[in-house]
């Protein structure tokens, strides 16, 4: 295509413009002159040719010439982005049908955009194909999940020059909901259909918080869609493992609104929640009415509560090493004046504060990790009501409870036939008031599972931790303890003393509920510090066994010996995953050469035993799963290293369907706009022709010069020619007229 | 060193065999060393340290301060003090150490220093009282260069007025004993406590004697008054021993910090 040109000179030289000009003044003064006894008539006849002549020899010296323009048109790329997912289908009148009859109806329109654009016919889904328009009747709108955003990304990075893209879609990005995509470096026009209101209410979206901390509030937001259907009220209720944790009532009208769930999440690790929203009359599905996620919960700093009785050395040590750990967060308390002491001095002469009983069992019991009681009797102090605090603190809360032995504890505590009695991992009757309590030294055994427990657990080589335990001072005074409940451990015992039930126990840890409990039957521990430095002994003994036992009140992973973790991302129904473990021995090293188990359940449904391969050195992969709807899924896995249990670790993790598409029903607009103004693009309604006039427009501007070409008018030649036939006509007529 | 039986002891063990409800009820308050029940066991043993000389200036001090601890605190203190000698191993069993002196104070070889700071270093705590009633004693000088030879590089420094020492029970400003001749107690820290500090009023002089004899030295300027803070002051000291610095914890510190304002 050529268009357009302009006028020039191809012989630009001074030189010659000069010549000429003095040639012409020469000629015609020279003619003028020589003419004088011609007749006027005749004198202007031969000016005229002299000065044709002239004029033609110009024309021939200067080259006069015309410069045309050669265009070409480029035909860059431009999509037409079809979205495939199936909740295209939905609603009585689909935009599926509404996509396929616009692009028919438009055929023509298209057609005539091929002048300026190669024009990509693009189906969005999880792999980008291309579709032939001839086919576009029997296209297939099933695409189980709607990833607009990436899919999107990915076309920008494969069509580098797409200089935009006509979007067909709803606008229900399954994968990264409510946001658009982060680039598209070419303007996208999403063509908006009009479609019958779905009378629908849905969860448009959860946010948890990145990470949570332990037993503090965390805010849980959930957004809620609502669509064809006048105001209402919903009830939003927060579910853990299906158990109800927290519900808010909320009245909702189009387009929707928010709620926020608050609660205390009890334990670390990856847990997995759900959200339920109460179905409205009219809805066309319910299925989009619930929700999961999952939530990583973490520990800042481990809170502990010290209660102690009376000052004294063990728990004077205690603190000590609590301070020194800056992981912990220690709240101390001392009786140290009981209701028969006199002090010989006025209240406001003393540092002692009133026992705030009710702050600390009460309100702000829930704000702590671990709580101690170290030989305390509460009985003067705490009304018993709180005990049931206490209870439902480990039970349900997963926090961690220890008692510490002395006169004021356990059975001489007043604890027999108390609610923390049922906590305990000892059961502490049966001793007449003058044997509640053993004041003699004696040296504690390990037993054979407290050989293996973590809390003693101090050195990697068991001989070395054995050699460590067998040098160790003797302890003094012990409660009386009956024995050690059913499912408790029994750590060290007291060989020199026993009952009917064995040896008397010493050490003892159990599990109740949620929480873990710890229960040590003498205020002597401290003998493992200042008296074992004393005779030459490593002192860190006693640091390293409290470290162990406050870790392990808190359920923190990294004591634990095996360490389950799921795969990355989404789960579906449908999808196949593994799961992996890392297990370590008793020495903290990669266990090789484990024996693994362990089980899959789907909300509550059948077990499904899993066999395990060693991938790495202590490493370990499950033999596929797939489940086969969503839910919960809770999965265990436990080793043995040379018949010797190691541990176990479970884990929970939503499930999703196996199609998002139910999600949500209806056109985003508010996405589609988003997308539009953030690519520089702009919405098109279906029925208005400004989309094609806009992409005319812009394709007739997508042109190029690749050249230009030169065209004289009259050949040189031809020009001199003539002009030496003029000037012989000139001098011929001169010749006869004078 | 065989304890010496004082008055006092001697109503105890009377109470103890049954004397009248009347006398028992009287001065129960006053008599220390009644076990309250079988298998009740003591939390605090008053361990004194004897370098020879004057080691042992105000032999029934003891007594009477571990009395009072008795009928004003819950912790319960042994009846009878225990006496070790530098170096003894024993002195791990126990993690207060008490040393006092009228004269001069034993110099500590390298090794002694070494015993003293392991003892120190794992959780023992070691309080020095001055008899001697002067400014700047030799006693006094002995003891702080033991705690530089102890712990070369930390500095024996007076104790501020928000120390926890001085509100572990009672709120104190200062530390009068049978003299005031520093109002401040001295001490050397370790992480956040001050497991060493020395006293330069001879508090065990101001405890010496018995309320049912009289006491054995006037208290100098403040009479019987700077007595009870005397006592209040020994009590404080064994509660830092046994409590560390937990009053120090923030829960406690707007509730003291109101008292002070008063």
């Amino acid at each position: 295509v050529s268009s357009g040109g302009s006028w020039a000179l191809l012989n630009q030289s001074w030189l010659w413009i000069a010549a000429l000009s003095a040639v012409a003044v020469l000629s015609l003064t020279a003619g003028a002159v020589s003419s004088l006894k011609i007749k006027p008539s005749r004198k202007i006849v031969l000016l005229s040719l002299r000065f044709a002549a002239l004029l033609l020899l110009a024309i021939a010296v200067l080259r006069p010439a015309r410069e045309i323009d050669l265009l070409r048109t480029r035909r860059p790329p431009l999509a037409v982005l079809v979205d495939s997912s199936k909740s295209m289908t939905h609603g009585s009148t689909p935009l599926s049908k509404a996509t396929i009859d616009w692009l028919s109806d438009n055929a023509g329109r298209l057609k005539d955009l091929e002048d300026f654009y190669k024009i990509e016919f693009v189906e969005l889904d999880e792999n980008l194909s291309n579709i032939e328009f001839d086919r576009l009747r029997q296209f297939q709108f099933d695409g189980k999940i709607s990833p607009l955003g990436k899919a999107i990304e990915d076309f920008a990075r494969l069509r580098p020059d797409c200089v935009g893209a006509v979007l067909l879609s709803d606008g229900r990005d399954t994968e990264q909901p409510g946001k658009p995509p982060a680039a598209a470096p070419f303007p996208i026009y999403p063509v908006v259909f009009e479609t019958e209101a779905v009378q629908d209410l849905w969860i448009e979206s959860i946010e948890p918080p990145p990470v949570s901390f332990i037993r503090t509030p965390t805010e849980i937001k959930v957004k809620l869609g609502l669509s064809g259907i006048p105001k209402g009220q919903a009830v939003v209720t927060l579910l853990e493992g299906g158990r109800p944790l927290r519900s808010e009532t909320i009245t909702l009208e189009e387009p929707g609104g928010e709620v926020i769930l608050t609660f205390n999440p009890t334990r670390t690790g990856s847990k997995a929640y759900g959200v339920r929203v109460t179905p409205m009359p009219g809805e066309t599905m319910v299925e989009n009415n619930s929700a999961m996620f999952s939530l990583n919960v973490i520990r800042d700093k481990t809170r502990v509560l010290l209660v102690t009785g009376t000052p004294t050395w063990d728990v004077k040590f205690l603190r000590r090493r609590l301070r020194q750990d800056p992981g912990i967060d220690l709240i101390s308390f001392f009786i140290l004046r009981t209701p028969q002491d006199s002090s010989s001095a006025r209240q406001d002469e003393l540092s002692l504060i009133p026992f705030p009983t009710d702050e600390l069992f009460n309100a702000e019991l829930p704000s702590f990790d671990i709580v101690i009681f170290a030989n305390f009797d509460y009985g003067p102090y705490v009304p018993r009501r709180y005990l049931d605090n206490l209870v439902r603190f480990v039970r349900d809360a997963g926090g961690g409870f220890a008692m510490l032995g002395g006169d004021r504890s356990f059975a001489l505590g007043g604890y027999e036939g108390t609610r923390l009695e049922e906590i305990l991992p000892f059961a502490i009757g049966g001793a007449a008031p003058g044997q509640r309590y053993l004041p003699k030294r004696f040296r504690p055994r390990l037993t054979e599972a407290g050989a293996v427990h973590p809390l003693f657990r101090w050195r990697s080589n068991p001989e070395e931790n054995r050699l460590i335990w067998n040098s160790l001072p003797e302890l003094e005074g012990m409660d009386w303890i009956l024995r050690a409940k059913t499912g408790a451990v029994v750590l060290a015992e007291n060989p020199e003393r026993r009952n009917e039930y064995g040896p008397l126990p010493v050490v003892a840890a159990g599990e109740y509920g949620q929480g873990r409990t710890l229960a040590v039957a003498t205020d002597s521990l401290w003998h493992w510090a200042l008296p074992l430095a004393g005779q030459g002994g490593d002192p860190s003994v006693y640091r390293d066994f409290w470290t162990r036992a406050l870790r392990w009140l808190v359920h923190d992973p990294e004591m634990e010996l095996v360490r389950l973790s799921l795969p990355a991302g989404r789960i579906r129904a449908g999808s196949e995953i593994k799961f992996r473990a890392r297990v370590f021995n008793n020495s903290y090293e990669p266990a090789t050469g484990a024996k693994m188990s362990g089980s899959v359940v789907l909300d509550g449904g059948p077990k499904q035993a899993l066999s395990w391969s060693e991938t790495a050195p202590g490493e370990y992969e499950s033999s596929p799963f797939k489940p086969a709807a969503e839910g919960f899924m809770r999965v265990e896995a436990q080793a043995e290293l040379d018949a010797t249990f190691l541990g176990r670790d479970s884990m929970e993790a939503p499930v999703e369907a196996e199609s998002p598409e139910n999600g949500r029903l209806g056109v985003d607009s508010a996405y589609l706009g988003a997308l539009a103004e953030k690519t520089g693009g702009r919405v098109f309604r279906e029925d208005k022709k400004d989309l094609f006039n806009t992409l005319l427009e812009k394709g007739k501007s997508e042109v190029e010069v690749v050249g230009r070409r030169v065209k004289e008018i009259w050949p040189a030649s031809w020009l001199l020619g003539l002009t030496i036939a003029l000037l012989g006509a000139d001098w011929a007529l001169r010749k006869i007229w004078e | 060193m065989k304890a010496r039986i004082t008055r006092r002891d001697m109503l105890r063990l009377l109470i103890k065999a049954g004397a009248t409800g009347a006398a028992a009820a009287g001065l129960g308050p006053l008599v220390p060393g009644v076990a309250r029940a079988y298998g009740r066991k003591s939390y605090f043993t008053w361990v004194q340290l004897r370098y020879g000389g004057t080691w042992d200036p105000n032999p029934a001090a003891s007594q009477n301060l571990l009395a009072e601890l008795r009928r004003r605190t819950s912790v319960e203190p042994t009846v009878q003090r225990k006496v070790i000698g530098i170096g003894d191993e024993d002195v791990f069993w126990s993690p207060f150490l008490y040393v006092a002196g009228r004269r001069t104070f034993h110099e500590f070889s390298a090794e002694e220093a070494a015993w003293l700071r392991r003892y120190l270093e794992y959780g023992g705590f070691v309080f020095f009282d001055d008899a001697t009633g002067v400014s700047d004693s030799g006693f006094f000088e002995g003891a702080a260069e033991v705690l530089q030879k102890t712990f070369p590089g930390r500095k024996l420094r007076p104790l501020p007025a928000d120390h926890a020492v001085f509100r572990s029970f009672y709120l104190l400003d200062d530390a009068p004993g049978r003299k005031l001749v520093k109002p401040f107690l001295y001490g050397v820290d370790l992480e956040d406590l001050t497991p060493a500090i020395i006293c330069a009023n001879d508090l065990s002089g101001a405890w010496e004697g018995s309320s049912l004899t009289g006491y054995t030295h006037q208290c100098v300027p403040g009479g019987e008054r700077q007595r009870e803070f005397s006592f209040r002051m020994g009590i404080n000291l064994i509660l830092y021993a046994l409590t560390g610095n937990y009053k120090k914890d923030q829960v406690h510190i707007p509730f003291i910090l109101k008292r002070r304002k008063r």
